[in-house]
């Protein structure tokens, strides 16, 4: 450093003082590598506090000399200053005319470099003037006065970043375009522009904040126009020349490199428009493509291209609405295939059968959403409503949609009845699991309520659930999907076989105490149970019937038991669900004898032989009362199992003929059931089941009505078709013919009346 | 107006006899007794040039702010208030007037012109009464001693150049240094002010001439610290930065041009406008409400915000000016006078032997910047009950049945009997015990009439005043019987101009607007009549307000 | 960080302090990070070795303050109270009592200018114009007319 630079100027003398600075800072600016000394450092510093505390102020811009009084000064070292660094600028630019491409992105790194450092350098040995005329000018709102460092940002964007940011960026692109193209470029250089033009940005309004202003209209925005170029050409090349499921692959390579690109060497801001840009020349651009070749892999199950695909067209908007359509119609497509393949197969197939085509649909789909399409809850529900149409609608419910949760309904059935092939109990758990995904698809939900009770009654009824914690389960995953109503008369069933279990248990009690010995020799093991008719699908017997005595006395003692207990309830003996054994002491070479397990209807008529070996038909039912419905079936199960001959040989059961006990009776069991369902018991059970539908519906969608009309008084018609549409909906999708008849049905019982126009009123 | 009838009669009763006294001097013809039977009393004549004034012009001097006009019946009030005051603050106004409310031992009047002296103050203070006793022994003493009054208190004004009246009191000081003088046109006030930007703070000459000056270290700071001594002296008390302002010329360019510390003001909480509540912040009885939902407070240049001054003002100073802004470091009084004849039969002259009692009784309130507010009614004089008015000493003064709250309230605040160590005389005490603690808040530029917990008006009050006044001020407090709430509505106020003070204190008056009991229990309002009631008047108290 | 450096005062008396007690200067601060601490002495030429002392007295007393971020004027306009060692500390003739302020804006010590300009704001407050003047050794450079004419523009500013 010159020693004469160490004499400290006359304070209040402005030439000397800018004189004595300019030296300073050039050293500062050209020269900092050889170093500040801490004298020249403070001798500067403490030459601008001194000028700007001066209480004489000599300038020779003006050829003044006053008392500075109440001004701030700095001034005029803020606008020398200026000057200066213009000065400095200009020479800077000069040079940098003879660098071009990655020799200027050098040279302009260098003396930004260089420049900045400065700066800090200068703006520190300033500070006073920072402190308070700086702070001055900008308190009052003078625009274009800055801290000295902004001030040195300021001209270097004026003096110099205006005349060479075109030929910056240029080189910049060139070396971005070098490396898409696979070459290796030296990346921080790209860096080190960025940064500087971020720099650059300065909020007008304060100077203490930046905006990314410069930066984005200098860089970004040629940098992304030149972004779209380079892929609109490569990408319109590379589908010519490749397939789909290829260009795919590129587009997605692309992307993730364009993503890694900004962490390497971009600003941040840049990444939304790089990517929107990327996505919309590389997959936007050819989205119609894309959506073509969907089918084609679905059609192929292309797992891992669907979920290339899906995952491109997510980027961008409204890119998957076609897919999913598509996606709906082919799950739909499949669905239907699957259960005509099942209808025709076979006439009589197995509920397991349908089901099983059902679920076999829905997994395969379900799981090419979960793993392709990342669970998408718009393509979930694409899934839901192709599954919904062919669950409801295919060709096994041509008839009724009432089918599928018919056969729904017996697979259950097959399912919880003892003997079921479901051996391990969690194998059945998943089964029931898999029953409600189809169930959830069902409409007629009130349908296979009715088939599930009548078969569930007869489990109880027939002690023939395989478990009760597998019954219990499924009542409880129907609550779960329902809710309490629609499960209630279940549980109440359920309820009704376990009080009946107590109940058994405090009668034998009772007969241990009320019996005498007489009593005790005819007494027959019986169990009974407690149905409560609210709840349980049963009819009364279809048929008189005469119990033989034995089963009578007992009837009548446990009845005596129980009106003692519940005074006043009424008892209905469903002779057609009860069932009993009798052992066949008579057969003649039997050591063991033979048990026979029979309805009581069959016990009614096989007792009647312990009087005599043989009957006339008219015995039969004059003893025991039954209907011939009943009484021919049964007759001919005993002749077919050959308990009973017939005479004439070879007859059918008819008031004709006569019936005679085989003593020379034969079985390779010791246990013979002969209490077996009559087939068209089964029907008539089933078409009755069908019918109780209806009639349940009328009065489901009446009681609506009345609900509804109760709470809102008055009503346009179409609202209340409406409303109860909505009440409903959960039960079965009702018609709105039968809305309509059913509210006509209500006028005529006069609970509501139609008032002028189409408004309906209640009548309370 | 009743107001001023009951003034004019008081007014003709003292004329007459101080024509009574004044005639034996003019049988000699002297032209100086004559002259004073012609202006017989600053008061008059005061009252005679004010109404010159077209008094239209004078009330639109009121309006700080634009889109508010002054309701009709403050104008008179005011125009008395304004008469009154002139007279007397004039001759202290130099001095530092915080001291007023401590009773120094003020000697007994005893020429013709301490009478007259005391009388004005007295006059000015609202006290009649015995304004009258002193203005009687004063022309007892000497008839002309109005003259030697003037000659003592008014010299200036009628030695210089009579400058026109101004008529219109905006803040532009342009205008109002712009109007033409005749002969030694001194500066208008800002090029003046202007003149001194080059000045230095001229150290002191020393006491023998030729010997060393003084030393002058504050002549030797740069102005950037300079201001930051000013800004410190602001923020301590605005009053001191005036007072400065008259050290000498550097000191009076700073005051009018330092914005930075004008705006400072502005946004302070003791002095400036962060200290304004527009929603109550307080409880009934001046708790502060601890709102778990601590909802951003509405002020008008919030700090953390870039603030700007409003048009059409010009400067930050201005705005602390005439933005409505109620004060801490004093006590506003409404004093009020009402005559009542004593048992004169009607048909009979009106005489000095005629009883007729004059009563004055004081309003008082304190504000708090914490939102809390002291009301005090009660006929003790400032002198005696000022320095003791604080929500400790109204609480300390109740019954002891009433104790229970004291414990609560006295823990708010920090010290005792208002600043002054010695202990609350009887005189003192025995008037605060008629304090009623409550809460104040400007009016709000937003509308919160639809909480149901503010009863800060009938709702037959909102209905009449649908436009919002940013002078209103609303004061509720307790009322006399623990069922009752009173509410009034006030309305801040200026001082009027006059050629003595063409840049008098902005909004130190609350004239009233309404004033209504709400029964708490049957939430009816009744309304009280204002027949009496006098704005009130902002006056400082020693230490109040400051730290 | 307990490294100590020297000072020069300008009457080239050379004093050692902490570089922590130091650095309470942002001047100071500011020039180490630019220069790095080479060991030499830091030359101070407009403060001299009794002003100089006195601010490292003050600096060695609040070097354990948290640092005000530079433009968190708001704070420390908030509040015009002096704390009880710095109402000791200023406890000087009038003559260094400036010294103290002018040296804390030559070194750039925000809070050490505060507390002396609140000194002085203190020595102001609640007196009279004259009493101001003597209180200071300013001369009443109004006349009479001006000195009238600035007390009726700014009575506005009195209450």
């Amino acid at each position: 450093m010159a020693p004469a630079m160490l004499q400290t100027p006359h304070k209040d003398d402005l030439t000397e003082t800018w004189a004595f600075l300019e030296g300073g800072i050039d050293s500062v600016m050209l020269k900092l590598e050889e170093g500040v000394d801490m004298k020249t450092y403070m001798a500067l510093y403490t030459a601008v506090h001194n000028f700007c505390t001066s209480q004489k102020a000599v300038s020779s811009y003006h050829g003044l000399q006053a008392h500075r009084g109440a001004h701030l000064l700095g001034e005029e070292l803020y606008k020398l200053l200026g000057e200066y660094l213009s000065r400095h600028l200009q020479v800077v630019l000069q040079h940098s005319k003879g660098h071009a491409e990655e020799s200027l992105l050098g040279f302009y790194i260098r003396e930004w470099t260089r420049f900045t450092t400065a700066a800090k350098y200068v703006n520190h040995l300033f500070s006073y003037l920072n402190r308070h005329w700086v702070k001055r000018e900008i308190d009052e709102g003078k625009k274009n006065v800055y801290d000295v460092y902004t001030l040195h940002l300021v001209r270097w964007k004026d003096e110099f970043f205006e005349n060479v940011h075109e030929k910056v960026m240029d080189a910049v692109l060139n070396l971005i375009e070098k490396q898409r193209n696979g070459e290796t470029i030296e990346q921080s250089q790209i860096k080190s522009i960025v940064d500087s033009f971020v720099s650059l940005g300065l909020d007008e309004n304060d100077s203490k904040r930046s905006t990314l202003e410069v930066y984005r209209q200098y860089f970004q925005r040629p940098f992304i126009a030149a972004t779209r170029t380079y892929y609109e050409n490569e990408s319109r090349q590379f589908v010519a020349e490749n397939s789909v499921v290829e260009y795919m692959k590129k587009a997605e390579s692309r992307l993730d490199e364009e993503k890694a690109r900004v962490g390497l060497y971009l600003h941040p801001d840049v990444a939304k428009d790089l990517t929107e840009t990327c996505l919309d020349v590389l997959v936007a651009a050819h989205s119609t493509l894309l959506r073509d070749e969907f089918q084609v892999l679905l059609d192929n199950e292309r797992q891992e291209d669907l979920a290339r695909i899906y995952r491109l067209l997510s980027r961008i908007s409204d890119g998957l609405e076609p897919l999913r359509s598509t996606f709906e119609s082919h799950v739909k497509r499949a669905g239907l295939a699957a259960v005509a393949k099942v209808a025709s197969d076979s006439e009589n197939f197995e509920p397991k059968v349908y089901v099983d085509a059902l679920l076999q649909v829905h997994t395969r789909y379900q799981n090419l959403v979960n793993d392709a399409f990342n669970g998408d809850s718009d393509f979930v529900r694409s899934l839901d409503n192709a599954c919904r149409e062919f669950v409801n609608r295919n060709r096994v419910c041509q008839e009724s949609s009432t089918k599928s949760p018919e056969l729904l309904a017996r697979y259950t059935d097959s399912l919880l009845k003892k003997g079921s092939k479901a051996a391990e109990e969690s194998e059945l758990e998943d089964m029931l699991v898999q029953i409600m995904t189809v169930f959830k698809y069902i409409e007629d939900k009130d349908v296979y309520q009715k088939f599930y009770s009548k078969m569930l009654a007869k489990r109880l009824v027939h002690v023939s659930s395989v478990s009760d914690d597998a019954e219990t389960s499924m009542i409880s995953k129907l609550k779960e999907a329902c809710g309490f109503e629609y499960t209630n008369k279940l549980q109440r069933m359920f309820q009704d076989i376990q009080i009946s279990k107590d109940l058994n248990a405090s009668y034998k009690d009772w007969q241990d105490k009320v019996l005498d010995d007489d009593d005790r020799k005819r007494l027959v093991d019986a169990h009974y149970q407690i149905l409560g008719t609210g709840f349980w699908p049963l009819q009364a017997p279809t048929s008189d019937f005469t119990a033989p005595i034995e089963i009578n006395r007992t009837a009548e003692r446990f009845s005596k038991f129980y009106f003692d207990k519940h005074n006043g309830r009424k008892l209905t003996w469903l002779w057609q669900l009860c069932k009993g054994e009798v052992k066949a002491n008579y057969v003649k070479n039997a050591k063991v004898p033979y048990t026979f397990q029979v309805s009581t209807y069959q016990m009614g008529i096989l007792l009647l032989f312990n009087e005599a070996d043989t009957l006339s038909y008219t015995d039969i039912q004059a003893a025991t009362n039954l209907v011939p419905e009943l009484l021919d079936p049964n007759l001919s199960i005993f002749l077919k199992a050959r308990v009973l001959t017939i005479s004439p040989e070879g007859a059918k059961p008819d008031p004709s003929a006569t019936f005679s006990l085989n003593y020379n009776f034969k079985n390779k069991k010791l246990k013979v059931n002969l209490n077996i369902q009559i087939k068209s018991e089964q029907k008539v059970e089933t078409d009755d089941t069908h019918k109780t539908i209806e009639e349940d519906r009328k009065l489901l969608l009446q009681s609506a009505i009345v609900r509804i009309m109760k709470s809102r008084k008055k009503m346009r018609h179409v609202q209340l078709v409406n409303e109860v549409i909505q009440q409903v909906k959960s039960r079965f999708p009702p018609q709105v013919s039968d809305i309509k008849k059913n509210i006509e049905a209500l006028m005529e019982k006069d609970y509501i009346e139609r008032l002028d126009g189409d408004e309906i009123s209640y009548i309370a | 107006m009743e107001d001023n009838a009951e003034l004019e009669s008081f007014r003709r009763q003292w004329r007459e006899e101080v024509t009574r006294w004044t005639k034996p001097a003019a049988a000699t013809g002297s032209s100086e007794a004559s002259q004073s039977a012609v202006a017989p009393s600053p008061a008059v004549a005061a009252a005679n040039a004010s109404s010159k004034l077209p008094s239209r012009r004078a009330t639109g001097a009121h309006k700080d702010l634009p889109g508010k006009s002054s309701l009709p019946h403050t104008v008179t009030t005011e125009e008395l208030t304004r008469q009154v005051k002139s007279l007397w603050v004039t001759h202290k106004h130099a001095e530092t007037e915080e001291d007023v409310f401590t009773r120094r031992a003020q000697e007994e009047p005893e020429s013709a012109l301490e009478h007259f002296e005391r009388a004005v103050e007295k006059e000015a203070a609202g006290n009649l009464g015995d304004s009258l006793q002193h203005y009687r022994k004063a022309y007892r003493l000497d008839a002309g001693v109005d003259k030697a009054y003037r000659n003592k208190h008014y010299s200036h004004s009628w030695k210089k150049p009579v400058q026109p009246a101004l008529v219109d009191l905006a803040p532009s000081v342009k205008e109002a240094s712009a109007v033409p003088t005749e002969e030694q046109i001194p500066l208008p006030t800002a090029e003046l002010i202007e003149s001194f930007a080059f000045l230095p703070v001229p150290g002191a000459e020393p006491l023998i001439e030729g010997d060393i000056p003084p030393p002058c270290p504050i002549a030797n700071i740069p102005s950037e610290v300079l201001i930051e001594v000013l800004r410190q002296v602001a923020l301590m008390d605005p009053a001191a930065l005036a007072r400065m302002s008259l050290v000498c010329k550097r000191f009076a360019y700073h005051f009018a041009h330092e914005q930075s510390i004008w705006k400072d003001l502005c946004q302070h909480v003791e002095f400036g406008l962060q200290g304004m509540h527009y929603t109550f912040a307080c409880d009934g009885v001046g708790h502060p409400l601890h709102k778990l939902d601590q909802v951003e407070q509405y002020t008008p240049f919030p700090v953390n915000v870039p603030a700007e001054i409003p048009k059409p003002l010009s400067s930050w100073s201005q705005v602390f000016q005439c933005y409505p802004r109620i004060r801490f470091t004093g006590i506003y009084i409404s004093t009020v006078n009402y005559s009542r004849p004593g048992e004169i039969s009607s048909f009979q002259t009106v005489s000095w032997n005629s009883p007729i009692h004059i009563v004055t009784y004081y309003r008082y309130l304190r504000f708090y910047p914490d939102g809390s507010v002291v009301s005090l009614l009660t006929t003790t004089e400032p002198v005696d009950v000022v320095p003791y008015i604080s929500t400790e000493n109204v609480l300390a003064a109740r019954p002891t049945t009433h104790k229970s709250y004291q414990r609560h309230a006295s823990s708010d605040q920090g010290h005792l009997q208002g600043g002054s160590t010695e202990p609350v005389p009887s005189v003192a005490i025995n008037a605060l015990k008629h304090g009623l603690r409550g809460r104040w808040r400007l009016a709000s530029p937003f509308d919160f009439a639809d909480d149901p917990e503010d009863h800060s008006a009938p709702p037959s009050a909102i209905d009449k005043s649908p436009s919002f006044d940013p002078r209103d001020v609303i004061v509720e407090t307790e009322g006399v019987d623990p069922k009752y709430r009173y509410t009034m509505h006030l309305s801040l106020r200026s001082s009027s101009v006059t050629k003595a003070h063409p840049n008098p204190p902005r909004n130190t008056k609350l004239a009233w607007r309404g004033f209504w009991s709400y029964n708490q229990m049957t939430d009816d309002w009744g309304e009280f009549g204002l027949r009496n009631d006098r704005p009130y008047v902002f006056r400082r108290v020693r230490g109040w307000g400051l730290k | 960080m307990s490294s100590q450096i020297t000072l020069t005062s300008s009457d080239g008396v050379d004093i050692s302090v902490d570089r922590t007690v130091a650095e309470r200067s942002i001047l100071i601060k500011n020039m180490l990070e630019d220069l790095g601490d080479s060991g030499e002495a830091i030359p101070i030429p407009n403060v001299n070795e009794a002003v100089l002392k006195k601010v490292i007295e003050w600096c060695e007393h609040h070097k354990n303050d948290p640092v005000t971020a530079t433009d968190d004027d708001d704070n420390r306009r908030k509040t015009t109270d002096i704390d009880e060692w710095d109402q000791k500390f200023m406890q000087v003739d009038q003559e260094m009592l400036f010294e103290i302020i002018l040296a804390a804006n030559y070194l750039d010590i925000k809070a050490l200018l505060d507390v002396g300009c609140k000194t002085v704001a203190n020595m102001i407050k609640g007196k009279s114009p004259e009493e101001i003047r003597k209180t200071f050794n300013i001369q009443n450079d109004f006349t009479p007319e001006e000195e009238d004419q600035i007390r009726r523009e700014n009575e506005w500013a009195e209450e």
